[in-house]
């Protein structure tokens, strides 16, 4: 405990220093998320873990003789402030690198931007398809799998694993990018299943930066549908208070989100309405025994220890390793080039984490998880949920 | 003045007679001049008024009408470039677009500065055109004013554009809001519906259904107020459309009637849905909070839109934009007005420089047809003076020709009288040269500058051969460039005459060696009207007379030597062979000291024995070694060699001598004597070795012979003692008797004096020498004792404290006559020569083991006293003295 805090305020110091900006060997990494409004939870915990990484590279003495710092600017989760920021960030403080931008609205108007600057955009917390065409965007690196992955991942163990018809699954979705992004997954997963029907299965959706989500409930409530099981795209607030007012009217159904949905925010806004709703997640859970989720335990104050955070770390953690192996003095296109050339980074969470010409996105897992009494637990199997399901009609 | 006047006439005179066909070819010359020169002028003032015509001209159409012409110019581009300009700024649909337009620079100053430069260059051409070029200062003004309301009018619309399209913008996100409230009411609305319809359904799976609630589905006010929701949201759409109507209308005309009719409408109907969802809610606190939100959303958000009063309303601003449209259609109106006025100046004007420059070119026309007839005429007249003053020149060349051939004749007879005289000249001139060939001198007359005259004799020819422009010195000294300098600088001298013509000749060298032959030269001056002409050489062949001196000197030199020889064989050949020993000794290593040493006894020596030249050459040798400190191993050589060469010539003397003893007559009677006697063997014997002694008698004789020549030469007067006492001395003292010489030559030299000095000290002129051999005790004492003037011990004493030697007793003083170089300076040379003598003499004694003193009285006489001990000679006294 006392070391952690020592370590932590050596942390505080190294960014005071690195906060000083006149250093020429000083390497600037931007930013653009939601510090303020319904999101903000997404911008705190990414810039919480890449900053928590950052420091503890550079009290090792930086990367190829460089410091790091990270510039983070407030979008209120707004796709017109995002652009700003990410145009301020490239030709104000000539950054680096775009990296962990939360949001994929956001990312919509953000990585035109980088790419027209050939500034590698990386790690962003999202998963949407914008963000991973084929072929890939040079610029563009992911490090999380895709809402499709997720959602995907989701009609497979929830036909598959836990039996249910592909007819009693319904969608309640964000009116907007991300939303459609989770929305496609899922109908092409079911698709590829062989279920041809899936447009119409019932799908709810709710305005953006709202918690109108009453219409959305109404809609799956209503007496002639009956779903056994929900997927949701959506933030978390609006999400919470649908799994509310749906449950508090009776509805009997599998609550599964994605992980933008950030499963902590979405346990405390639920309250006593947590258990037995399900996240997947794209990093492992913050207690597993990999090499990386240790060191991040380590390096984290433990107030903002969860996913988001996790994320942001292994994102930062990602992206330092590829500025070592391009090397001391290098740009961006040594950077992308020795990220597409260099085969599997070890990153301390298995061996499957390559960046190829044809593909830039690092990871490809889901982790889904459920809220339990005693909070998140890692779903062995999907089946691992069918308690919860049984509640059903 | 009066003399120019006269000249003038005089000319003018002549002109007339030369235009009358007389006068003399001068005239006529100067007539033709004249003629030409007034042609000449005539066609250079044609000239000038032509080009000051021209220039004129063409000054016009510089200064004026091109400016002119450009300055036009410049107004028509600028106008042009300022409809381009007017054309993009009415075009331009935002401020950032007009931003680059705004400096209006460009358009300004050109058109400006052009309407000056027409109004400056066209200001004195004629009233009219100055008075309309004066009015396009202010056409242009006109111009640019129009201009820049244009760019005020445009920036104004756009300025109300940007404003307008910004409050669109924040009403389109407050109508969405609107939008969004409604759907969110709508949705709390539809979930209550839901909610009744689950119950319902719930109830029917019981299998007891409730009626109420199925009542309350049907009856109640849900889905009423639902579809004012649905029409609300229809209606803000609407409103939003609106929005954009207004933006894209063109003219008030059009924002009247949407001000007038669609917008009051969709706000009354707004306003009713408002009420009526209001009403319908009051049961439901919160869907009527929602509604709340969104009534006050729409009472702020109406009035942005419609109200006329309002400044920023959309309506309002969009009025303002459509008024600064047509303000600035008008002024562009304005703008194309004022530049057509300016088109008809620039059209005027370029027609009225037309003129002009049509002017300017008719002008310049008939100024070179006028030139073009001038010049023409001056050249016929011209023609006209020329070939009248051709035939004048022809007449005139003809009688020229009637003198030139008198003069021909004339310049014949000169010549044939001429010719007589250069036959008469050649025949002396060979005369001449005849007497030159039968000489047997060289003859050749020099001029100044060093170069022969032609007169030379056959034998300065047949010596020199045909030296052309050679000067005389390289004649003389070919192949050899410093004779020849010196010899010119002497001549030099001759010629420059600042020293007398005798001494200057003294100074060129009186012999010059051609091949074997000897030429000696003798110089004459050769005056002109008393003054030195040129230098005459006479040069001679005297290479036979020179050899006859030089054969004669060597003859008498070897009778003298011969004499020495055949008068002591023995000693004689002892003395070569020791100077061939010192020579030797010369030429080997050693110190100054030897080397001086060496020399001085060889020349002693060879004077001894007559080898005149030797000892000349030892001496300068004793000079040259003196002056420069060393000698060059060469030139000690050159004495082995001139030795050698005096010897050859006496070779066959010596060869007669070689291995014979001589025997003097007394000797031969004492022999015979004691034979007779049978006297006993061992005094024979004694007698028979002691012929091969040398007898000290001959020794002393020869040095004495020497002393007498030495004597003779110096202007001295002496008479020699010898007395050798009958003693006979070994080889082993041959170098101690060489030596001695210096002893009787330092006595001569410097002891007796000459025979006036002898006088006046009160003695007898004839000096006396005095030469003794003796044994005293056990030694051999050789005296040399003159009775000349003695030792001056003061100088000597001074001398030797110089030198840091002993000089407090007399007897130190005069030991130090012995120390080496005590006079080596020329002050003392008169005391003790060189320094050398005595001290080698005293080595010589030394080197035997014995001594030399010196007594000297001043005024008396010296005695040099040579003392050898007998034992150190390994002799005895007996023997030594023999019969003695």
């Amino acid at each position: 405990m006392h070391s952690r805090r020592a370590r932590g305020l050596i942390a505080a110091g190294v960014l005071l220093v690195a906060a000083g900006a006149a250093r020429a060997d000083e390497l600037k990494i931007g930013m653009s998320g939601a510090l303020t409004g319904p999101a903000q939870a997404l911008g705190q915990g990414m810039k919480a873990g890449i900053e928590a990484y950052f420091a503890r590279v550079n009290a090792a003495g930086g990367v190829a003789g460089h410091m790091l710092r990270l510039v983070a600017l407030d979008d209120g989760y707004e796709p017109a402030r995002a652009g700003a920021n990410v145009r301020k960030l490239i030709e104000v403080e000539r950054v680096f690198a775009i990296l962990g931008n939360p949001g994929t609205p956001t990312a919509a108007v953000a990585v035109p931007i980088a790419v027209e600057h050939k500034v590698p955009f990386f790690g962003a917390f999202t998963g949407a398809g914008l963000l991973r065409k084929t072929p890939p965007d040079r610029y563009v690196i992911n490090f999380r799998a895709s809402y499709a992955q997720e959602t995907g991942e989701m009609v497979r163990g929830l036909t598959k694993d836990l039996g249910i018809r592909p007819e009693d699954i319904a969608f309640m979705t964000q009116n907007d990018a991300y939303g459609d992004a989770g929305y496609a997954g899922g109908i092409a997963a079911l698709k590829a299943m062989g279920y041809a029907d899936a447009e119409r299965l019932p799908h709810a959706r709710y305005p953006r930066n709202t918690v109108d989500v009453e219409g959305a409930d109404a809609k799956l409530l209503d007496p002639a549908v009956h779903p056994r099981a929900i997927i949701m795209i959506g933030a978390y607030k609006p999400c919470a208070k649908f799994i509310r007012l749906a449950r508090r009217h009776g509805l009997r159904a599998l609550f599964v989100n994605v992980s933008f949905v950030i499963g902590d925010s979405l346990k405390k806004e639920l309250g006593a309405d947590a258990e037995g709703v399900i996240v997947t997640q794209v990093v492992p859970p913050v207690d597993s025994d990999f090499p990386a989720v240790r060191e991040y335990r380590e390096s984290m104050d433990p107030t903002q220890v969860g996913f988001v955070s996790l994320e942001g770390y292994l994102a930062a953690r990602a992206f330092i390793e590829g500025l070592r192996r391009a090397g001391p003095g290098a740009d961006a296109e040594r950077f992308i080039d020795a990220l597409e050339t260099a085969g599997p980074l070890d990153l301390g969470l298995g061996p499957d984490l390559e960046i190829t010409k044809a593909r830039h996105q690092l990871s490809n897992r889901v982790w889904p998880t459920i809220i339990g009494r005693d909070g998140f637990r890692t779903l062995a199997g999907w089946a691992d949920a069918r308690r919860y399901l049984e509640g059903g009609r | 003045m009066t003399r120019m006047v006269a000249r003038m006439r005089r000319t003018l005179g002549r002109m007339g007679q030369a235009l009358r066909g007389g006068g003399e070819l001068e005239d006529r010359l100067h007539f033709l001049g004249a003629v030409g020169a007034m042609l000449f002028v005539t066609l250079v003032a044609t000239l000038f008024w032509v080009q000051q015509s021209l220039g004129r001209a063409q000054r016009h159409l510089v200064e004026q009408a091109v400016p002119a012409e450009q300055g036009i110019a410049r107004v028509e581009t600028s106008i042009g470039e300022a409809f381009r300009r007017q054309a993009q700024v009415s075009t331009t649909v935002d401020l950032a677009q007009l931003a680059p337009l705004r400096d209006r620079a460009a358009v300004e100053q050109p058109l400006r500065q052009a309407a000056r430069d027409i109004a400056a260059t066209l200001a004195d051409v004629s009233p009219d055109v100055a008075a309309r070029a004066g009015e396009i200062a202010r056409h242009v003004e006109v111009f640019l004013a129009a201009d820049a309301d244009l760019l005020g009018a445009v920036e104004r619309r756009h300025l109300l554009q940007a404003a307008f399209e910004k409050e669109l913008g924040a009403i389109d996100g407050d109508l969405r809001a609107l939008v969004e409230d409604s759907q969110a009411v709508a949705g709390m609305l539809r979930l209550e519906y839901v909610l009744v319809l689950r119950g319902i359904a719930e109830s029917l799976d019981r299998g007891a259904p409730r009626i109420d609630l199925v009542r309350q589905a049907v009856l109640g006010d849900v889905r009423g107020a639902l579809d004012d929701t649905g029409e609300l949201a229809n209606a803000v759409l609407a409103l939003g459309w609106l929005g954009g109507k207004i933006g894209l209308a063109v003219s008030s005309d059009a924002i009247n009637s949407i001000a007038a009719n669609e917008l009051p409408q969709i706000r009354a109907r707004l306003a009713r849905l408002i009420a009526s969802l209001d009403r319908r809610t009051g049961a439901r606190p919160e869907a009527a909070a929602r509604v709340r939100t969104l009534a006050k959303r729409f009472e702020d958000v109406a009035p942005r839109i419609m109200d006329e009063k309002r400044d920023g309303s959309l309506v309002a601003l969009r009025r303002r934009v459509v008024a600064e449209a047509g303000a600035a259609s008008a002024t562009r109106a304005r703008a194309i007005a004022a530049a057509s006025v300016l088109t008809a100046d620039a059209t005027f004007l370029r027609q009225a420089v037309g003129e002009f420059v049509a002017a300017s070119v008719r002008a310049q026309a008939s100024t070179s047809t006028t030139s073009r007839s001038f010049s023409a005429i001056v050249t016929f007249l011209g023609l006209c003076g020329c070939w009248v003053a051709g035939r004048r020149l022809r007449q005139g060349a003809s009688e020229l020709r009637g003198k030139n051939r008198r003069l021909t004749e004339l310049k014949d007879n000169l010549e044939t009288l001429n010719a007589n005289l250069e036959t008469k000249v050649a025949e002396r001139t060979s005369d001449l040269q005849r007497v030159l060939d039968s000489m047997n001198e060289g003859l050749a007359i020099v001029s100044l500058d060093g170069t022969l005259r032609a007169e030379r004799s056959r034998a300065f020819v047949e010596w020199f051969g045909d030296p052309g422009r050679t000067p005389i010195w390289d004649i003389l000294f070919p192949g050899d460039g410093n004779q020849a300098g010196m010899f010119q600088c002497g001549f030099e001298q001759i010629v420059d005459a600042i020293i007398p013509f005798e001494v200057a000749i003294d100074q060129l060298p009186r012999q010059i060696r051609r091949g074997e032959r000897v030429l000696e030269l003798e110089l004459r001056a050769v005056d002109a009207g008393g003054r030195l002409d040129a230098v005459l050489f006479v040069i001679r062949d005297v290479t036979e007379r020179i050899g006859a001196i030089a054969a004669e000197r060597a003859a008498r030199e070897e009778q003298k030597v011969v004499a020495n020889l055949l008068r002591d064989r023995r000693g004689f050949g002892r003395s070569i062979e020791e100077i061939h020993g010192l020579i030797a000794a010369a030429a080997g290593p050693g110190d100054g000291v030897s080397l001086r040493r060496a020399l001085h006894t060889i020349k002693g020596n060879c004077a001894v024995l007559g080898f005149m030249a030797m000892a000349e050459r030892a001496h300068a040798l004793e000079e040259q070694l003196e002056r420069d400190g060393e000698l060059p191993a060469a030139e000690v050589d050159s004495l082995r060699i001139c030795f050698q060469a005096s010897l050859q010539r006496i070779h066959e003397h010596i060869e007669q001598g070689r291995g014979r003893i001589d025997v003097d007559s007394d000797d031969y009677a004492l022999l015979l004597a004691q034979l007779k006697r049978r006297e006993d063997y061992d005094a024979i014997l004694a007698l028979v070795e002691r012929w091969e002694l040398q007898p000290m008698a001959a020794i002393l004789h020869g040095l004495g012979g020497h002393a007498r020549r030495l004597s003779e030469q110096m202007g001295r007067r002496v008479e020699v003692e010898v007395d050798g006492n009958g003693i006979r001395v070994s080889d082993e003292l041959r170098p101690f008797c060489a030596s001695l010489v210096h002893a009787v030559r330092n006595a001569i030299d410097h002891g007796i004096e000459t025979p006036e000095a002898r006088a006046a000290a009160g003695k007898p002129e004839v000096g006396r020498l005095r030469l003794s051999a003796s044994v005293d005790a056990d030694a051999l004492v050789v005296r040399v004792a003159d009775d000349g003037a003695g030792v001056d011990v003061e100088r000597v004493r001074r001398r030797a404290m110089e030198l840091g030697l002993p000089s407090e007793t007399r007897a130190d003083v005069l030991a130090a006559v012995f120390a080496d170089g005590l006079s080596t300076r020329a002050d003392v040379t008169e005391i003790s020569g060189r320094g050398v003598g005595t001290s080698a003499l005293r080595a010589a004694c030394r080197a035997l083991g014995g001594r030399v003193e010196i007594a000297s009285e001043w005024g008396r006489g010296t005695e040099l006293r040579c003392i050898l001990p007998l034992a150190a000679l390994g002799m005895s006294g007996t023997r030594l003295a023999g019969a003695a």
